[in-house]
Order: structure tokens, then C-alpha cells, then sequence
């Protein structure tokens, strides 16, 4: 007797079965076009990354490609070929080392999705040789089941001091998914994948993230990585015959039962035709996404009222939604991971330098004494109602006041830039990609590449595109 | 403002400096027993060629064909992989009987040798370990891992929450156990621990509740899988990767998310390996919650002489939460059977023994067996579940009727525990059934041979070629 015969029908088999029919065509334009970007968006941040050689990305390369193994899908840093697990891991770590990767926005929770998603299932789609229509479908799918299973959590658990990182609860679930779909796994199968990545996922603890810790280690690149791998191992084994919980995020002592802690909503999609992959941001800066609303205030003041000398501006207060102000207080700076998740040295890079880009992270530039003395004059506050705005719209907003020369000058920001409310123009994302890989690749590869999305729908292997960012 | 260093250093510190010449003779034979019990437990899954098994085990052998380097054995004999997928293999085919380590401990219960021998193991095999530092690895391991434990507290299980304690401590301790093997120093041994802590694999438990009927292989897979993170973790520890030196400990860290308000200290233990005694080995192949039950079940219709036939019910008293997590009554696997009381039960009145195959198909379909269930009736004691809480015993209060007569009888602690050792004989036992099948007896005692003097050995692939 299989686990299928005798375990009862679950909210989870309603999803799944949304996401085995969910076809392409099926997807209106704008969402089809959304997704695109984030896998352009994704594909960019990894040859940034690569490129500029971080250390935990190039670690788990080199480990990954020391152990080897049969030649499957493609490292995007150029590094070669693995299994489609390893590379979904290398892939993974590298597409978080940045900082730079998507956003969820919504007001039951927020965290990451794609930057474990795309690696995972373009892994899958290349070794299985799928077309650009299957990837597109399957991250579709996959988003909304992301999306679905962290409305039904909500922010308990990272609530009373816990420390489980929302990424990595939701992520190797759509994740899986995605996969199992690129796989062409039936009913049973999928909600098998979608139980093994939900059992055997990361707890993803923020350890490294607390301030007071003083850490801000590489675990945080990695386990992104580990996601995106067990996403893939998930519906591979659950396509040799592995079974798992079919109940694994509403069932007892499921997802829901674990991190919820009483706030657990049903595990619902959106009626059909609707789709919430739109809700999902993409970054315009280098940082964590608390830090954008108050970098976008700062920049924008310090343009208008011509403000180039600091040393005018008497105080600068950032007000925050109250959890940022908690976790994004830092203001010791060993080294760009800290620099990405500070608020005072992201609004003082904003204000000094005039910009925050790829470079404000890099070594020299986090320890630029002049941009660390500014950092700790930012003082912040939590602001109850953009607190509430968060809550009730994911919302990431952020106001800056500066008291310069006997001005007194504020900017309020409700909605971060490259979420739906303030979006991002397509020219801006081009651009990002731009800056991202141009160290990497010339101008026609660039544009190879960029045409080569914008037409995903329309490749009948993915390896076409996968070859074109292998080399 | 000066931070304190925090408590996971000191326990570094005492993992890396133990030495198996440290340990008590007692000691010292417990740890080459657990190694050797969790050997055979992998032997006799694959021997009945168990799915979950099989499966990741093919898929791994399939990947890993093309591959030129190979470091460690799987246990099951068909070959080498590099050490973090066979540790993944092992680790999956030892987790499968429910036949693994138990911790009893008043903090905490739980697996810890089930990951750490098989990712130890593979990482000592790799490097061509000496026996001594195998064993000084494991207790280092399981030191951890208990530490770990207690600190913790059962609240990541309680108000219904799924999170397995085997996969909160033990990937902690495996990685430990490796980085002590690697030869990493400090710095890179707490990276190895907050890289597996960080990383660690949460194994919820939907697969095992009753209510929802699944019983499904994850449970195993995910056991291979915190085997190969810790050897990965100290891998990556050892090229540079970093994590936090407070994962336990730390803000946002697991003593912060899994312990819901009851955490202890984190305390490093003292004076070489005092804990792992309270590391106990099963005599039979079932959730360690039902062996009081059975045990009491076969002894009262030994003593009794009570025939099966004759008993009109059997009531089970057992801490409040084995209530409801060992209640299933509907056998569909030989997982669902192993998590079952009423199963367990009628099985051993029935045969008037508790054999590993009773707990595998076909026995499990056992038409007898199934129908003798209905007799089973469950009851929470609050005596017996303040005991659980005060000792980490698995206490089980049987009463027998039959023809108008209640015969009665609690045991508060399973066979295997340190209180109720198992004797040498009797694990020599385990370990014969558990690899009859697989190895010939010159084999298995040339095995058995090495486990005896496992301290002896100067590198321990003279051990892992036998298999």
C-alpha cells in the first residue's frame, strides 16, 4: 500500500494540482513578463557575484567542484558543469552573497523566494532539457505555492526572538515544486517532493544576522544554496519512488503546527486567473530590502536641496518600521554583509557618496573612515505607522529627516523601490543586469542574454540559454 | 562594548582536546559498541531491502558513477562515494528500523549516534583515521550533541510543534565529531558547528503523526541528510567558510528559537566523556516509546501464563504525548507499525516476542495482529509523564484482563538504557540478526573482532574494507 492510498486528502494535493495544470499560456502577460525579469534578475546578481570572487560563493564553488560528479547542469559563474543539485547549491549561494536578490511583499510575510527558486529550477530544466515555456510555468507555479505557504505561517516565527529565516521555510517548498513539475511528476509525486523539502528543509536560524551577535558570517549565503539543492534532491528521489508527508505544511506537527504558533491561516491560492508572483519585488540596491525606502529618501534629499557637504547636516534620523529598527541598527562594520543589512551605514553611504551601488560594498569602501564617522550620527526610530503598513501590506517604507543649515527636510517613502508599489522600469532592470555582468560578459553577450529571456516562452530547450551563461 | 565569548567556545575547546585514552574502559567500550550497533542497524535495513534506502542510496550511486574520487565506504558493500554522500547513504539506511540510539536524559530524548557515527565514520575512513581518534570523535560528538540537548529542552515539541530533536542536536555534534577528524582548530571547528546548526535540516514530523497517515520516508532521508551537512560543515569549515561561534547560544540562535522560554545553560562537560552513558541502544526495532509496553505485555502473560486468546483487554499507560503520537491504528507500512502501541502490543501478546521482522511486512499484515488492536486501549498517566520529564525514562504501566482477572506490571525504563543495560551477549545478538543475512560468521566475527578492540586500531579502513 503507498503512502497515496492511505493518507487523506490535504490542502496541500488543491495546490498541487493548481500547479501540475498551470501551463504558459495560461499566464497572463504581465505576470508571464515579471517572471522573466526575476530569472533575468536572478541570473545577473550570480555573475556579480561570481565575478567579483565573494568568498563564501567562491568557497562552495570550489568545494562543489572538487567533489564533481556526473555533468548535468551549469555553474553560471562559468566555473563548468555538476548535477544538477550541486549546481542548484553554487548557484544558489552565489545568488544570495549579494544581498541584491528578490523580495516578497505582502502583508503576512515577506522574505526571499526566487534566489533559491531560479537556480533550482533552471538546474532542473537544463538537465532535463525542458523548454523556456516548462521553466516559465514551473517558477510560476512555484512562486505561488511560495507565496501561498507563507501567507499561511504568517511572522510568528521570527517573532519572540526566534530565528527561523522565512526564505528558508517557503522557498524549498514552491522550490520543489517547480522542480517536480520540470520533472513531469504526477500528483502523488509532487506532493512527495513538496513533503521531503519541507521535512528535510534548513531552519536557516539568523544567528549570523543578529546584531548583537556581531557576526554576519557566510552560513546566510550558503544555506540559500542548501535550499535550492534540496528543492532539487526532493523531486529527484521523488521521482525514483522516495514518499514523504502528504500533509507536510497544514497537517499535525506540520509547517504550519511548527512555526505559526497559533497565527496559521489555511493554505489557500488565489481564485483562479489571479496570480500573487507580481507581489514579488526585485532590489534596486545592493542591501537589504529595509535599507532601500531610507537609501531612496536620502538620495532623493541630498539631490534636491544640493546637500554635498555632510558636515552641514547637524542630524539625521531615519525612522524605520520598528523590527528594522531593531535588527538594522548596526553600526560596526567588519565586513559587506553587515555593510548591506546597516541602516546607518547605507543612508550615510546615500548622503556622502551620493549613490549605493556594488561598489560601496566592496572592501575599501565599507571601511572608508569618512562614510563610518557619518554612519554614527544616523539615528533611528521605529515609526509606528509604517510599522503598520507593514503588517498589513508587507510594505518596507522608510522616512528620512536631516537638519541641515536650519532646514529642517523630510522624505517619506512608503513603498521601496522595485516593489509594485514604486516599481522598477524594465530599463532600470536592463540596466542592473548591465552593471552586474559587464565585467563578465561584452555588450552583444549581454544583449544575447537579455533577448534571450524576453523570449523565454518561445525556446524550445533552455540549454539554449544555459549555454549562453555558461561560458 | 566587549562581547562576551560566548559558552560554545569552551565546548569546542573540550571537544577538540578529548582523547580516547581519557575515557573511562567503560566508556571507551560503549562508544566502539554504539559504532558497531549502528553498523549493524544499517546492515539489516538494507538486508531487507528497505525503500527509503534503496532509493537514495541508487540515486546517489547513480550520480556518483562518473565520478573519480571516492573516499568512503557504504556500509552496505556496493562501493565507495566521497564521504559526505556516503555518510548521506549510511546515515539513511541506519535511520530506517527505528532501531537507533535513544538519549534519556530528564532534558531531552532523541537520536544523536544515528548521524554521528555514519558522518564520522566516512570522514575517518577519508582520512585514514586511527580507531582511537574514531572514538574520541563520536564521545566528542555525543558530548555535544547531549550538551546541546539539555540546553534546549523539549519545547521545540510541545503546543504541537514538529521539530525532531535528532536533526536540533545531532548535526551539531556530527559536525564536531568532523571538524575533530579534519584536525580543524578552534576557529573552524565553531564555524563547522554554526555552519550545521545554521543549515541544519528542521525534520518536522508530519510523516509521524497518526492523524495524518502518512508514514512516509522521509523520516530516514532526513537523518542522511544531517549526516552529510555535518561533514560538509566541517569541509566548508575547513576552506574558510564562516558562520556564527553562538549558534546555540546567540541572538536569534537555537536556544532562542527552539526552546520557547525553558532554555538552560549551555554546559561543557567535565572530566572526559560523562554523558554518553545515558546514550541507550534498543533491543528491539521499534520507537523507543513502546518497549516498556511490550516487554511488560510478554512478561505478564509469561508469568501469568496467560494464552492470547484468553485476554478480553490490555490497557497501556504512558506518558501523556505517547498517547497521541504512538496511537496509530491503521498499519499501512512497517514504519506506521514501529510508531504504533497497539500494534506493538498485540504483536508481542500475540507472538510472545518482539523479532525485528514483526515489524516488517508480512507481518505486520497479520490478520490476528490487526484484530487483536481493538483490545489495545491507551491511557495517559500523569505519573508516568512526570517521570518522563524528571528522568527520560519511557515508562509504560500494562494491565492485563482475562477470565475476570487484572494482572498488572510498569517498567520505567527500556532494556538498553543505562539503567537496564543490554549485555555483551545480548548486542552480539542484535548485531547477528541484524547482518546474519549479509556477512558470513568468519566475517562477522572478524567484525565484532575489531569492535572489541576497536581503541587498537591504527587506521580504521583495516575495519572498513570487511565491508
Amino acid at each position: 500500500m503507498t503512502v497515496a492510498e492511505t493518507a487523506t486528502p490535504s490542502p496541500e494535493a488543491a495546490l498541487v494540482e493548481r500547479a501540475q495544470a498551470l501551463r504558459a499560456e495560461d499566464i497572463p502577460a504581465p505576470v508571464r513578463d515579471h517572471i522573466k525579469d526575476i530569472v533575468l534578475d536572478t541570473i545577473g546578481i550570480v555573475v556579480g557575484a561570481a565575478a567579483r570572487n565573494m568568498r563564501s560563493g567562491a568557497i562552495c564553488e570550489a568545494d562543489a567542484r572538487a567533489a564533481g560528479g556526473t555533468p548535468e547542469a551549469s555553474l553560471w559563474s562559468g566555473g563548468g558543469r555538476l548535477p544538477a543539485p550541486a549546481a542548484a547549491r553554487v548557484n544558489g549561494t552565489w545568488a544570495e552573497v549579494l544581498d541584491f536578490q528578490d523580495v516578497v511583499i505582502d502583508g503576512r510575510n515577506n522574505g526571499h523566494v526566487t534566489v533559491a527558486m531560479v537556480p533550482a529550477a533552471i538546474a532542473v530544466a537544463e538537465t532535463a532539457g525542458a523548454s523556456g515555456a516548462a521553466l516559465v510555468a514551473a517558477i510560476t507555479a512555484g512562486v505561488e505555492i511560495h507565496v501561498a505557504v507563507l501567507r499561511a505561517i504568517g511572522r510568528k516565527h521570527r517573532e519572540d526572538g526566534r530565528g527561523f529565516r522565512t526564505t528558508t521555510i517557503a522557498s524549498p517548498v514552491g522550490s520543489a515544486v517547480a522542480c517536480a513539475k520540470l520533472f513531469g511528476l504526477d500528483a502523488a509525486g509532487t506532493l512527495n517532493a513538496m513533503g521531503l523539502a519541507a521535512v528535510c528543509q534548513s531552519s536557516g536560524l539568523l544567528v549570523s544576522l543578529a546584531p548583537s551577535n556581531e557576526d554576519f558570517l557566510m552560513d546566510k549565503d550558503l544555506v540559500n544554496g542548501v535550499t535550492a539543492e534540496g528543492a532539487v534532491r526532493a523531486a529527484r528521489l521523488a521521482a525514483a519512488g522516495m514518499t514523504a508527508s502528504h500533509h507536510a505544511v497544514t497537517g499535525e506537527a506540520g509547517m504550519v503546527d511548527s512555526y505559526a504558533q497559533g497565527d496559521g491561516l489555511p493554505l489557500e491560492l488565489p481564485p483562479p486567473g489571479q496570480f500573487r508572483a507580481t507581489q514579488v519585488a526585485l532590489k534596486k540596491y545592493p542591501a537589504c530590502y529595509g535599507c532601500h525606502a531610507a537609501i531612496e529618501a536620502a538620495l532623493q534629499l541630498r539631490a534636491e536641496a544640493g546637500l554635498t557637504d555632510v558636515h552641514a547636516i547637524e542630524r539625521i534620523i531615519v525612522r524605520v518600521k520598528q523590527a528594522a529598527a531593531e535588527t538594522l541598527n548596526v553600526y560596526k562594520i567588519p565586513n559587506h554583509m553587515a555593510a548591506r543589512f546597516s541602516l546607518p551605514y547605507c543612508v550615510a553611504a546615500a548622503l556622502l557618496r551620493g549613490r549605493v551601488g556594488l561598489e560601496d560594498f566592496e572592501p575599501q569602501a565599507i571601511a572608508d573612515p569618512a562614510v563610518l564617522a557619518l554612519a554614527q550620527r544616523v539615528e533611528i526610530e521605529s515609526d509606528d505607522p509604517l510599522t503598520r503598513l507593514y503588517y498589513e501590506q508587507g510594505a518596507y517604507g522608510g522616512e528620512v529627516e536631516l537638519v541641515a543649515d536650519g532646514r529642517r527636510l523630510v522624505r517619506r517613502i512608503e513603498h521601496a523601490p522595485g516593489s509594485a508599489g514604486n516599481p522598477m522600469t524594465r530599463a532600470e532592470l536592463r540596466a542592473k543586469f548591465d552593471l552586474l555582468t559587464r565585467d563578465r560578459w561584452d555588450a552583444d553577450r549581454r544583449r544575447h542574454i537579455i533577448d534571450t529571456v524576453s523570449d523565454l516562452e518561445t525556446l524550445a530547450d533552455i540549454r539554449a540559454l544555459t549555454d549562453l551563461i555558461a561560458t | 562594548m566587549n562581547r562576551r565569548t560566548p559558552p560554545e567556545h569552551r565546548l569546542i575547546d573540550y571537544a577538540l582536546a578529548l582523547t580516547a585514552a581519557e575515557l573511562d574502559p567503560v566508556d571507551r567500550q560503549r562508544v566502539a559498541d554504539i559504532v558497531f550497533d549502528n553498523l549493524g542497524i544499517a546492515i539489516g535495513a538494507y538486508v531487507a531491502r528497505q525503500s527509503s534506502g534503496l532509493i537514495c542510496e541508487d540515486y546517489m550511486l547513480e550520480r556518483g558513477a562518473a565520478r573519480g574520487d571516492s573516499g568512503a565506504s557504504l556500509w552496505s558493500g556496493r562501493g565507495t562515494l566521497p564521504p559526505d554522500e556516503a555518510a548521506l547513504c549510511n546515515g539513511t539506511w541506519a535511520e530506517i528500523l527505528d532501531y537507533q540510539d535513544t538519549v534519556v536524559d530528564p532534558r531531552n530524548n532523541g537520536h544523536a549516534a544515528v548521524t554521528i557515527v555514519p558522518a564520522a565514520l566516512a570522514v575517518a575512513e577519508a582520512r585514514g583515521a586511527s580507531g582511537a581518534e574514531l572514538i574520541a570523535a563520536v564521545a566528542a560528538g555525543l558530548e555535544v550533541t547531549i550538551a546541546v540537548l539539555r540546553a534546549v529542552g523539549r519545547g521545540h515539541r510541545a503546543e504541537g510543534r514538529g521539530f525532531r530533536t535528532t536533526s536540533i542536536g545531532a548535526p551539531l555534534g556530527a559536525a564536531v565529531a568532523c571538524a575533530k577528524l579534519l584536525g580543524l582548530d578552534r576557529a573552524q571547528a565553531l564555524n563547522a558547528m554554526g555552519i550545521a546548526g545554521a543549515c541544519a535540516n528542521n525534520g518536522l514530523m508530519p510523516s509521524l503523526s497518526p492523524s495524518n497517515g502518512d508514514f512516509g520516508m522521509d523520516k530516514d532521508w532526513v537523518n542522511g541528510l544531517s549526516a552529510q551537512l555535518a561533514v560538509n560543515a566541517a569541509g566548508l569549515a575547513a576552506r574558510g567558510m564562516t558562520a556564527s561561534d553562538a549558534v546555540v547560544t546567540g541572538d536569534r540562535g537555537i536556544l532562542a528559537s527552539h526552546a520557547h522560554g525553558d532554555a538552560h545553560a549551555l554546559k561543557t562537560p567535565e572530566g572526559g566523556a560523562p554523558n554518553i552513558r545515558f546514550v541507550a541502544l534498543k533491543k528491539y526495532a521499534a520507537c523507543y516509546g513502546v518497549h516498556t509496553a511490550m516487554e511488560a505485555t510478554m512478561n505478564l502473560m509469561a508469568r501469568h501464563d496467560i494464552e492470547p486468546a484468553a485476554i478480553d483487554g490490555i490497557t497501556v499507560r504512558v506518558k501523556a504525548d505517547s498517547c497521541q503520537t504512538l496511537a496509530g491504528r491503521t498499519i499501512g507500512n512497517h514504519m506506521a507499525a514501529r510508531f504504533s502501541l497497539p500494534y506493538s502490543v498485540a504483536s508481542a501478546a500475540i507472538r510472545g516476542a518482539a523479532r525485528m521482522a514483526d515489524f516488517d511486512a508480512p507481518a505486520i499484515f497479520d490478520a490476528d495482529v490487526l484484530a487483536f488492536m481493538e483490545r489495545v486501549a491507551l491511557l495517559p498517566d500523569p505519573a508516568l509523564t512526570r517521570f518522563h520529564e524528571e528522568t527520560g525514562g519511557f515508562p509504560a504501566h500494562v494491565e492485563i484482563r482475562s477470565g475476570g482477572r487484572a494482572q498488572d506490571e510498569r517498567i520505567d525504563y527500556p532494556v538498553g538504557s543505562h539503567e537496564r543495560p543490554m549485555s555483551r551477549a545480548e548486542l552480539e545478538a542484535k548485531f547477528a540478526e541484524l547482518t546474519a543475512r549479509h556477512w558470513p560468521e568468519a566475517r562477522r566475527a572478524e567484525i565484532l573482532a575489531a569492535a572489541a578492540d576497536l581503541a587498537a586500531l591504527d587506521d580504521i579502513r583495516a575495519l572498513t574494507r570487511l565491508f
